[in-house]
């Protein structure tokens, strides 16, 4: 494997793409960035992690929001915590570690964000909707019911994310490099198939 | 202010930076006002009382075009920032593109619409047989127009977002200068009337426009107009349109309360109430966007600051604003309660319209300090990311408090109770705000 390549994992909740990166990390011996972007990020710019915690999604408030920043023909500055300008740092966060060596990195458009970038492999993981309930039953220890709201929910607020910023459709085979279903395989096989993939 | 953050938000000291942030912005907000303030002493001075009747019945549709151009113009230039930071130029040139599409549709249906019942529109808005002409050759000029103006203001905040606020800036400048040369030139000179106003207008904005579209046709600049980057984009319309949809609101709002402020002063007080509450409003403006120029260069300070969780520094950056805005709004406050005739006299030197807009101005500023606090602090609460608190609060002062005293303090005070209702609705939004502040920071100190 080349030095400085970057797996950028995109998924379906529940569909196992936190353990397959985990796998990933093991067998290849590269770091998994998630939450860990945050941190980095919190440190360039100075902002505490909690900013970008919260900010970690695209929300209706946001469209809210810019209308106080300006007047009628929006003069108005873009508010510093704002989502947009929160996402951009989280960009360049994910651009300074990609530059300093190999990375595995779960959602936040990082394929997008790395999309100039030579050896980028861009994966999108799915599963069957039965196995993604009940991974998501054994993993938060909640009702089938409320794995299967949080599905549809996780599903669109991913999806618009990921729509908004990126111009992409989120799940599409086009968007991405590799489109993998975990049901199909189970996620030690997927693993594999990605690390064969990187040759 | 993509990229990188810049430093000094957590290190410089605050009153510099506030200097430094607020200077620039108060000079692009009161360049707006100014320009409006220009029309409407030439048209009061050169045309007549009745003239400023009809020019403030046209207030709501400005406004309602205005809206329909923030629909388009605040969401595609906040994409093109998200755009830009990403590197994405080839989607960038296409929301260029589409911004000048989409402006010239939305424009032109409403030129079309609004054209086609002026006349229901603007008796609905309180005009009379007196009034009418001036608002109608007034809008017909600015109507036609109206494709250049929402191209103008959409490229102009393009240029901004594009990385030239300076040159934006430059734009604006240019627009409100080609209005002062032109307004008295077409009104005196050629004696145009108010169409005359109408017609330096959209010229201003013609040639602002030029200029600005000279610069996207440099194909050195990242960002320029591109054969086939025209096309109609649905995603790009999608996107900036739900983007914009919440300040279209907003001033669609604003625009509604207008209309039932102006038909209450007909009811009232006449056709020459609703022209003093034209100049009332005017001076009004002036000194309210000064002190929105001061808050956005407060919102960065303070975002960032609360952002790094350096409180010291956010309350210092809240505190020095406060005073600057109740420095700025209580000087609005004092000209107009002390010298309200000699401020009147500079729109019309018709004596009725002078003691009209006199006793409206004065009532009217009468809770002007509060204002300056209210504006701060509901402007403080948007750039710590409290955009639900911040958009109660707007609302508060300008329909929620608003509309029951436009409804209630007429029927008992009659004129007096019209004028009343906007500082009765500014204090009591203004004592809520300051009581959500206070809770605030509390808890702040708590943390």
């Amino acid at each position: 494997m080349k030095t400085k390549s970057c797996i950028c994992i995109g998924r379906e909740l529940g569909a196992g793409g936190r353990e397959v990166a985990r796998l990933l990390s093991e067998r290849l011996s590269i770091p998994v960035y998630d939450k860990e972007l945050l941190t980095r990020a919190s440190l360039e710019t100075g902002l505490s992690q909690e900013v970008f915690e919260q900010k970690d999604e695209r929300s209706f408030l946001t469209t809210l929001r810019t209308l106080f920043s300006g007047n009628i023909v929006g003069e108005g500055a873009v508010s510093v915590l704002s989502e947009d300008q929160l996402f951009q740092w989280q960009s360049e966060a994910i651009r300074t570690i990609a530059s300093e060596g190999p990375a595995i990195f779960l959602g936040r458009c990082a394929d997008y964000v790395l999309r100039d970038q030579p050896n980028v492999l861009s994966v999108f993981l799915t599963a069957n909707p039965t196995d993604r309930v009940a991974r998501l039953v054994a993993s938060l220890g909640i009702t089938e019911k409320e794995a299967q709201e949080c599905i549809e929910k996780g599903d669109r607020k991913r999806a618009s994310y990921y729509n908004f910023y990126t111009f992409k459709k989120w799940g599409a085979a086009t968007s991405y490099d590799v489109c993998l279903n975990t049901s199909l395989f189970g996620v030690e096989r997927v693993a594999d198939l990605i690390v064969n993939l990187l040759g | 202010m993509s990229g990188k953050i810049p430093a000094e938000l957590g290190t410089q000291k605050v009153g510099k930076l506030l200097r430094q942030y607020a200077v620039p912005a108060i000079i692009a907000m009161t360049a707006s006002s100014l320009y409006n303030m220009i029309d409407s002493i030439f048209i009061g001075q050169g045309v007549g009382p009745y003239a400023i009747s009809g020019l403030a019945l046209t207030f709501p549709l400005m406004n309602l075009a205005a809206a329909f151009g923030t629909l388009v113009g605040v969401g595609a230039s906040t994409l093109l920032s998200v755009l830009l930071g990403q590197k994405n130029y080839e989607v960038a040139r296409r929301v260029l593109g589409n911004v000048v599409i989409l402006n010239m549709i939305i424009g032109s249906l409403f030129a079309i619409l609004t054209l086609i019942f002026l006349n229901p529109i603007l008796y609905f808005f309180g005009a009379s047989e007196q009034t009418i002409e001036y608002a109608r050759d007034y809008m017909v000029v600015i109507l036609s127009g109206n494709i250049i103006t929402h191209i103008y203001f959409g490229l102009n905040s393009l240029l901004r977002s594009a990385g030239h606020p300076k040159q934006a800036m430059v734009a604006t400048i240019l627009t409100v200068l080609l209005n002062a040369i032109l307004d008295p030139l077409f009104i005196f000179g050629l004696g145009w009337g108010i169409q005359g106003a109408a017609i330096a207008t959209v010229l201003a904005q013609c040639i602002s426009l030029a200029w600005i579209v000279r610069r996207f046709m440099n194909r050195s600049e990242l960002i320029h107009f591109e054969k086939g980057k025209f096309r109609l984009d649905w995603q790009i319309a999608k996107k900036s349109m739900s983007i914009g949809l919440a300040p279209f609101l907003m001033n669609f709002v604003s625009c509604f309360i207008v209309i039932f402020l102006n038909q209450s002063l007909k009811e009232y007080g006449g056709d020459l109430a609703i022209g003093a509450y034209g100049i009332v409003n005017r001076v009004a403006f002036l000194f309210l966007m000064v002190c929105m120029g001061l808050t956005q260069g407060m919102q960065p300070i303070a975002g960032y600051n609360y952002g790094a969780k350096r409180y010291d520094r956010v309350k210092e950056v809240l505190r020095k604003t406060l005073g600057y805005a109740v420095m700025i709004m209580s000087i609005g406050f004092l000209s107009c309660e002390l010298f309200p005739r000699q401020v009147v006299s500079i729109f019309t030197s018709d004596q009725e319209l002078i003691a009209n807009a006199a006793v409206g101005l004065r009532v009217v500023m009468f809770a002007f300090p509060l204002v300056g606090i209210q504006v701060v602090i509901s402007n403080f609460f948007q750039s710590l990311g409290y955009a639900g608190r911040a958009i109660f609060l707007s609302l508060s002062r300008q329909l929620l408090f608003l509309l029951p005293a436009l409804i209630l303090l007429p029927r008992i005070f009659e004129i007096r109770g019209v004028w009343m209702c906007l500082p009765v609705s500014d204090s009591i939004s203004s004592i809520v705000a300051i009581i959500l502040l206070l809770r605030f920071l509390k808890h702040f100190k708590a943390e």
